[in-house]
């Protein structure tokens, strides 16, 4: 394509050609010509070198805020040196944390150059990076061409969490005892239970010689405690309102942020652990532990986009017959909008399921574009839900963006 | 197949190159080039002619390109020692042109227009000169060619200057604005005007002598002599001692530039093949710059585009990545298909409260 310069010498030679007409000036056509045949001569011959690179990203997967060098080299096959100027073209959800993300670089012949960049990861979800751009000119600077090389890759940012100590709660299934606990029953953890007698098939090693030494006629064996781990459900509200505010400071993001922080927690624990989104439909992740269970998680909290409107006692309703009693649920969601979540605590209540609800703030998120009286009538609308939700046994924790989700569960704790 | 960008432009780029190149430098492809007298290819060329006016009269010969209209920009004090020449005018002529031929002569500047059947009758039209359709041809039967007819110029001066079937002139004295009209030269008796296109005289047609050449003088200095023959003044009868075409050539010139001068043969009233693109786009580019009222709004409109498509497509994006965070989403409670919050919730039922 034509650079500026090039399109201005050319509409410099159609000019002077013209006034060379009209005044009868044969050194302006011959002028206002040579420039004009100069653009088309140049434009046949123009050769621009054979530019081949390469990008190094060091990670694929990180966290909202952190950072990464990525790498840039550009290779010149060719004997010529040229100057070239690259640069990635990259989500506008990404940052720039360095100084430059735009090179011109000259390039020697049969050379190499590299240049490198800080990106940091500010915001959740999954990116592709596509190939990264490049422009170099003709030798006059008349013709410039674009193009890319490289190939696309893909970076994927998990939402950021919070570290949590365990912390005492009154519930009957306190968050901070979650995990392998035992539960009472003789089975196979590792705490003592009691003593039985010797049945056939018990290992030798099971047996207390000491109590057997007191019996005569019989052998005695340690039983121990049964150990169980909970189920826990993340029901994370994924509808268009919780994207309501700005990219960087809305109710989707914080509550992606309040469900990473706690499925670790949960699997750290050995915790079973399922996701449920709901919004435009119903976005189901099976309940299962481990670091592989984290990883999926993570990678559905990071790509969730705020859509649809459904409601959560429908999301409850669809996924009830699936929930084992007494195993928590934790509803993520900033509740605007969405008075039926207290029917939904009603009926989990029914089925003795508990209901956590782990609730951002939307008053925070609010752009300046909201007036007062909105603001004060979503402020009443949620303090209404939430008295709603307390009235049906829920443990609600309410929290703003500034506020630490353990400093939010240690109120639920002290009641 | 579809064409990257940069290789159709050097295609569409090198094409017009080609183009250019053909139309200017094979420009007689297709045909022998006649009429010119600047390129002597033959006896149908008008080289003899130009030696006669710069060698034998003592003028300045020279090529015009662009046709009648560049005769306006000839000053004033140069048009009245400047001779307009049009022999055999193949190309079609404008009403424009024609005037500009009218408007020069009336500045004081002098024209020959020597044609048959072409478009020279068109130039014509506005001096009050009308040629005829019909031909003229000879009983006599020069050198077996009845089409060979000889006249008498000047008053009997030139008694032998030959014709190759020419044409008839007459003056309309209701449509010229001369102040004098003279007949320059006749047919001879034996001459006749085949209405019938028999090839032979016979009671239908008319017979001669007629009228072959007039010169009109009008005020201010201004003087038009048209020839009803093109092939009257071409090298071949020029060359021929036995003929008075050369006399008479260098009588009428003397006749037109008394004082010397200048003589324009136009040059892009003829058939050259090859060239004819690039003497057509030269002639429109001076019809267009030599009226004010076109040229400026072009060089303006040029200038107007040029900026726009130099801002629109010469200046390079700018790469630079820019990060909003504080950027809204633009989602509201409406688009979100939620009703606004209302201004009275119902009061919550009696509860734990943290």
């Amino acid at each position: 394509m034509m650079t500026g310069k090039g399109i201005t010498l050319l509409a410099a030679g159609i000019t002077l050609t013209l006034l060379g007409l009209a005044f009868g000036s044969v050194p302006l056509v011959l002028l206002g010509t040579a420039l004009a045949l100069f653009l088309v001569a140049t434009h046949l011959t123009s050769r621009f070198p054979a530019i081949q690179g390469e990008r190094v990203i060091p990670v694929e997967r990180t966290f909202e805020g952190d950072a990464m060098e990525v790498r840039l080299a550009v290779e010149n096959p060719g004997k010529a040196p040229f100057l070239v100027e690259i640069a990635d073209e990259l989500s506008p959800r990404l940052r720039v944390a360095s100084a430059e993300s735009v090179f011109t670089v000259p390039v020697p012949g049969n050379g190499r150059a590299e240049r490198s960049y800080e990106l940091a990861t500010p915001l959740r979800g999954h990116y592709s990076l596509l190939p990264t751009r490049y422009r170099v000119t003709d030798l006059f600077d008349n013709y410039a061409r674009e193009s890319r090389f490289g190939t696309t890759q893909y970076v994927t940012v998990f939402p950021k969490r919070s570290e949590l100590r365990d912390m005492p709660s009154k519930s009957r299934y306190p968050l901070g005892l979650m995990g392998e606990h035992n539960v009472m029953q003789p089975g196979q953890g590792a705490e003592f239970f009691g003593l039985r007698e010797y049945q056939p098939g018990d290992p030798m090693k099971a047996v207390n010689w000491k109590a057997s030494a007191r019996l005569s006629d019989a052998l005695v064996v340690n039983q121990r405690e049964k150990e169980t781990v909970a189920e826990v459900t993340l029901l994370v509200d994924a509808r268009l309102i919780t994207g309501r505010g700005t990219v960087a400071r809305n109710p989707l993001l914080l509550e992606c942020r309040a469900a990473s922080t706690l499925a670790s927690l949960y699997l750290s624990r050995k915790d079973k652990v399922r996701v449920v989104a709901y919004g435009e439909s119903l976005e189901n992740l099976p309940s299962d532990t481990g670091e592989r269970q984290l990883y999926k998680v993570l990678s559905l909290l990071a790509g969730l986009e705020p859509a649809g409107s459904l409601p959560a006692v429908e999301a409850v309703d669809r996924i009830l017959a699936t929930l084992r009693p007494k195993s928590p649920v934790l509803l993520v969601s900033s509740l605007e909008g969405d008075a039926s979540a207290v029917e939904g605590a009603s009926r989990l209540k029914a089925l003795n399921i508990p209901l956590f609800v782990v609730t951002p703030s939307p008053l925070h998120c609010l752009t300046a574009e909201t007036t007062p009286a909105e603001r004060e009538a979503v402020e009443r609308e949620r303090e209404a839900t939430l008295g709603k939700l307390r009235s049906y046994g829920a443990r609600v924790i309410d929290y703003t963006p500034d506020t630490n989700l353990q400093e939010a569960l240690m109120v639920v704790g002290k009641q | 197949m579809r064409l990257a960008p940069a290789t159709a432009g050097k295609l569409a780029a090198g094409g017009l190159l080609v183009l250019l190149v053909l139309a200017a430098g094979i420009p007689y492809a297709g045909g022998e080039p006649r009429y010119s007298a600047f390129d002597d290819r033959g006896t149908d060329d008008l080289t003899t002619f130009r030696a006669v006016a710069e060698q034998d009269s003592g003028l300045q010969a020279v090529a015009l390109a662009s046709g009648p209209l560049a005769l306006a920009g000839i000053p004033d004090a140069d048009v009245a020692r400047t001779l307009y020449v049009a022999v055999a005018v193949q190309r079609a002529v404008s009403d424009a042109e024609a005037a500009a031929l009218l408007d020069f002569v009336a500045r004081g500047g002098a024209v020959l227009v020597a044609d048959d059947f072409g478009h020279g009758r068109d130039l014509a039209i506005p001096f009050g000169v009308q040629f005829s359709t019909s031909a003229l041809w000879d009983e006599r039967n020069l050198a077996d060619d009845p089409g060979l007819v000889e006249a008498s110029m000047m008053d009997g001066r030139y008694p032998s200057v030959l014709l190759n079937l020419p044409s008839t002139l007459s003056v309309e004295p209701n449509a010229t604005t001369a102040e004098a009209v003279t007949v320059l030269g006749r047919s001879s008796a034996a001459s006749f005007v085949d209405l019938n296109s028999d090839g032979r005289v016979d009671s239908r047609d008319q017979r001669g002598p007629f009228t072959v050449a007039v010169a009109l003088a009008y005020a201010g200095g201004g003087r038009a002599f048209f020839v009803s023959d093109s092939g009257l003044f071409l090298d071949g009868p020029m060359d021929n001692a036995t003929l008075q075409n050369a006399a008479f050539a260098k009588a009428l010139l003397q006749l037109a530039l008394p004082d010397g001068g200048a003589v324009l043969f136009d040059e892009s009233r003829h058939h050259h093949a090859g060239a004819a693109p690039v003497m057509g786009v030269l002639g429109g580019l001076v019809q267009l710059t030599q009226r004010p009222l076109l040229l400026w709004p072009l060089v303006g409109v040029t200038v107007v585009l040029a900026s726009l498509a130099a801002w629109r497509w010469g200046t390079p994006p700018d790469w630079r990545h820019r990060y909003h965070p504080d950027h809204p989403t633009g989602i509201t409670r409406a688009s979100a298909a939620l009703p606004a919050a209302p201004a009275d919730p119902a009061p919550s039922e009696a509860g734990d409260r943290p």
